[in-house]
């Protein structure tokens, strides 16, 4: 009783230490939308990069992985973790560079809004909005019903599951909700940190527990051959198949995109993509190993019960007092994901939405309007947490393939001066519309060909996007000169 | 290579890391183990995660085209 109290009081610390974040962040905002949803560009190295990979790292990372590791081995790493290393840094310095010097020039902060302004076409702003909304939903879902699987097992039952997804929502809610994207900037570092050294130091103790890592890894090799290997796990055209979904779908997060624009400076955006694939390269083996020996620890998990592998083991195998070091570890991993992406709903809702199409009622009132709306976002997505669909990463997949589909045109609308508004929304809102399709029946399989079924979906997205450009009229050349500006500035040095 | 032209190279080399990560031909092969722990496919993929981290540091110095003077501020 006493070592589960010292959980409760490191997980109270914690939080005690976000919160404090957020209200020290409130007090040092200024209360214009540029500074609450953007604080104010002024973001450097350190700030940026932590701040971006902890965005990134999900509960799909700390629970939905190991769970996947559990059934399918340490092939995971090259399955999901590689293109994320690799592409995602790629796409930072296409799109994220473009986006950044755009950002900074015009005072972008949302895709719709920019998108919008790229296409000089509301319509483009408002599916943009909803096709953002419908798709961050169920991958904030992901990371809440992480969280409340890690508080129950961890506390060993004493914090049940819908107590827990209620901690993590209402503590995120009120330090987002206060101090904004500075405040979720700076949290995020902290929560960075916490968590990195948490799933190196839960890997190594963990290690040495079970006689070291040859001794363990060696148990699996004999017991579980198939997962030390690829095939029989994975095909080399799902391999292929997620070297794309996972990248394209990282640029297209919202909560990503308008971090990337926080940037103080290029520099920032240049040691971004140096330090991402080496983070991934040291974080994710780690926990990927751990679902591993999981396996052969706790044998017969099926489905999605193997989302609870990690927290299993930190359970199982560590005092109670180091179980809550990891449990802050995966909390962190999630809450840092959880704020931005509540954060970016909100400026997209307040900015997008209300001030385009209700003006006389908002202005002034942003920043409050912004606030309310994380407020009743937390309950949405409360409530479908509760309710627990499926597995972790069978939700962050379909919310993955939902993503992909507007890869061509955020792509494409930067690189292709001649690309146009119908182009852009006939290769989002036909493929968006197959993906339910793909995902919940079996109708359309025939046409993967072995694939993933992102690839077809990738395919005709792109082909939509370039043939329907091509039969459309463009956008006066004045006005997309005018919109390229600072890129052929940069670009052709004009 | 000038304008955006030069960002083909950029994109040969994230393309050809990334098709050497889809080693088909080596589908099967776990050994030689690393440590006696790390698969084949798994540190092949770490050395191909290295080489793009050193590209991207290269790219920043070299080919990553600079802002108008004066814009950051």
């Amino acid at each position: 009783m006493e070592s589960l109290t010292l959980i409760l009081l490191i997980i109270a610390l914690h939080f005690a230490i976000v919160l404090s974040i957020g209200w020290y962040s409130w007090k040092a905002s200024k209360p214009t939308p540029e500074d609450y949803f953007m604080g104010s560009r002024t973001f450097g190295t350190l700030a940026l990069v932590i701040s971006i990979y902890a965005t990134n790292m999900t509960a799909f990372y700390m629970i939905g992985i190991p769970g996947f590791a559990y059934h399918k081995g340490i092939g995971v790493y090259g399955y999901v973790a590689f293109g994320t290393a690799i592409i995602t840094p790629a796409l930072y310095y296409l799109v994220g560079y473009r986006a950044w010097l755009l950002g900074k020039q015009k005072g972008y902060m949302t895709q719709p809004e920019f998108y919008g302004k790229r296409w000089n076409s509301d319509a483009v702003s408002v599916v943009f909005f909803f096709f953002l909304l419908i798709f961050t939903i169920p991958y904030l879902c992901v990371s809440v019903i992480g969280g409340g699987i890690a508080f129950n097992l961890i506390t060993k039952g004493a914090v049940s599951y819908p107590l827990g997804a209620f901690f993590i929502i209402a503590a995120v809610s009120a330090y987002v909700a206060a101090g904004g994207m500075r405040g979720t900037a700076w949290v995020n570092i902290y929560q960075g940190f916490v968590f990195m050294i948490a799933g190196a130091v839960s890997f190594v103790l963990l290690g040495e527990r079970l006689g070291g890592f040859s001794e363990i890894s060696g148990r699996v090799l004999v017991e579980k051959a198939q997962l030390f290997m690829r095939a029989g796990n994975f095909t080399p055209r799902e391999w292929f198949s997620y070297l794309l979904i996972s990248p394209l779908a990282v640029i297209v997060f919202p909560h990503v995109f308008s971090k990337l624009l926080i940037a103080k400076s290029v520099i920032s955006l240049k040691r971004l993509t140096f330090w991402y694939p080496l983070m991934v390269l040291l974080t994710w083996p780690p926990v990927i190993y751990i679902g591993l020996w999981g396996a052969i620890l706790k044998p017969g998990l099926l489905g999605k019960t193997s989302d609870s592998i990690l927290p299993w083991m930190c359970a199982e195998y560590f005092p109670l007092s180091l179980s809550g070091i990891a449990l802050a570890g995966i909390l962190a991993a999630l809450m840092s994901s959880i704020d931005a992406m509540f954060l970016s709903l909100s400026t997209m809702l307040t900015r997008d939405i209300l001030a385009k199409f209700f003006p006389h009622r908002i202005q002034g009132k942003e920043v409050v309007t912004g606030r309310v709306f994380i407020i009743l976002l937390a309950v949405l997505v409360f409530i479908v947490a509760i309710l627990r669909p499926s597995s972790i990463f069978i939700i962050a997949t379909f919310a993955f393939s939902g993503y992909v589909v507007a890869a061509p045109a955020m792509i494409g609308g930067l690189i292709w001066k001649k690309a146009t508004k119908y182009g852009a929304l006939a290769s989002i809102g036909v493929p968006g519309l197959l993906v339910p399709i793909y995902q919940f029946t079996d109708l359309l399989q025939w046409t993967t060909f072995g694939f993933l079924y992102n690839i077809p979906v990738l395919v005709l997205s792109t082909f939509l996007f370039v043939v329907v450009s091509l039969l459309t009229p463009p956008l006066p050349k004045n006005y997309t000169d005018e919109f390229f500006g600072v890129l052929d500035q940069v670009y052709l040095k004009k | 290579m000038k304008g955006y032209s030069r960002d083909h190279i950029f994109w040969i080399a994230i393309a050809v890391i990334s098709l050497a990560h889809v080693d088909f031909w080596a589908w099967d092969k776990i050994h030689p183990l690393l440590f006696g722990w790390v698969p084949y496919h798994l540190w092949f993929d770490g050395v191909l995660t290295i080489a793009g981290a050193l590209f991207f540091f290269w790219w920043g110095i070299q080919g990553w085209p600079d802002p108008p003077e004066g814009f950051e501020k």
